[in-house]
């Protein structure tokens, strides 16, 4: 079990770049071929200062990409072998662009023991604020993760 | 540049379909988010986990779903996306997505808030995932 003085505890900071091969490779993928995800030249004839991101382009710097991330949750109890994503929400408070260099703190928000057919299980929330390199928040991340039980 | 699609209150957001999916797929996703999770590349290690073989990363049926979400928003209109993830995704199946708009309010500068609820489904009725997006356009 997860001891509940984690709850409000942060990790990191981690600190990214938003390079244009993370999101022309995340598009790409997903089968996302509008050419403002793709080509810089179209960014700038729609006015964006370079390729904007996409919806889920956070992913590529969340939980489930960030190693360091991931062993402080196996240190509380929350190995990756158990995590389950159970959901995930995104508030876009600022447009993202390759070439920002992004900051934040993913904090423990929620925790909650529950008990389900086959054993006690828990749901962890992680927020996550993303800050860019002007200090503006441009970015909500809330990710729910399912522990299963042992 | 595709112009975001106008639509009102209880309109049928026009989906599509991507699949079947692949376990090359899987793997690529794997590369492009930097999830590298074997439980959805390595059918030996989702077998030792309890699975009958490797399942999608919730996070590709969220990004399918922000394809749409951008068809309504454009790449810069969104202000909230979130999506449950319901059940997982298998090779071999295939995702149907779509939407409908549950609300349009029109501002005074002439942009419309908008919000929907979206879903993902597989073969059959099975929802994998649902999920409410809002957007300025």
């Amino acid at each position: 079990m997860i001891d509940p003085d984690n709850l409000g505890r942060t990790f990191g900071p981690y600190t990214v770049t938003v390079e244009r091969e993370h999101i022309r490779a995340l598009a790409t993928v997903l089968g996302e071929d509008r050419a403002v995800y793709h080509m810089v030249e179209a960014a700038h004839a729609a006015g964006m200062p370079d390729l904007p991101a996409p919806p889920t382009l956070a992913t590529r710097y969340g939980l489930w990409a960030n190693p360091a991330l991931l062993a402080e949750l196996e240190a509380i109890g929350a190995p990756l072998p158990r995590l389950l994503h159970g959901e995930q929400s995104y508030e876009y408070h600022q447009p993202i662009f390759a070439g920002d260099e992004l900051i934040a703190s993913p904090e423990l928000v929620e925790l909650e023991q529950k008990m389900g057919k086959s054993g006690p299980f828990e749901v962890l929330t992680l927020e996550t604020r993303w800050y860019n390199q002007h200090s503006q928040l441009v970015l909500t991340d809330q990710l729910v993760v399912v522990v299963r039980g042992e | 540049m595709l112009e975001p699609i106008r639509l009102k209150v209880g309109d049928a957001i026009p989906g599509f379909t991507e699949g079947p999916l692949t376990p090359e797929l899987f793997v690529a996703y794997a590369a492009a988010s930097g999830d590298y999770n074997p439980l959805h590349t390595d059918p030996n290690f989702a077998q030792a986990a309890g699975l009958d073989g490797v399942i999608a990363h919730g996070m590709l049926v969220m990004g399918m779903l922000g394809r749409l979400a951008t068809d309504i928003a454009g790449p810069s209109g969104l202000l909230h996306f979130q999506v449950r993830f319901r059940a997982p995704t298998r090779p071999g199946e295939t995702l149907h997505v779509g939407g409908t708009i549950t609300s349009a309010e029109s501002l005074p500068d002439e942009r419309i808030m908008v919000t929907a609820d979206l879903w993902a489904r597989g073969d059959g009725e099975q929802l994998k995932a649902v999920g409410t997006m809002m957007a300025m356009v």
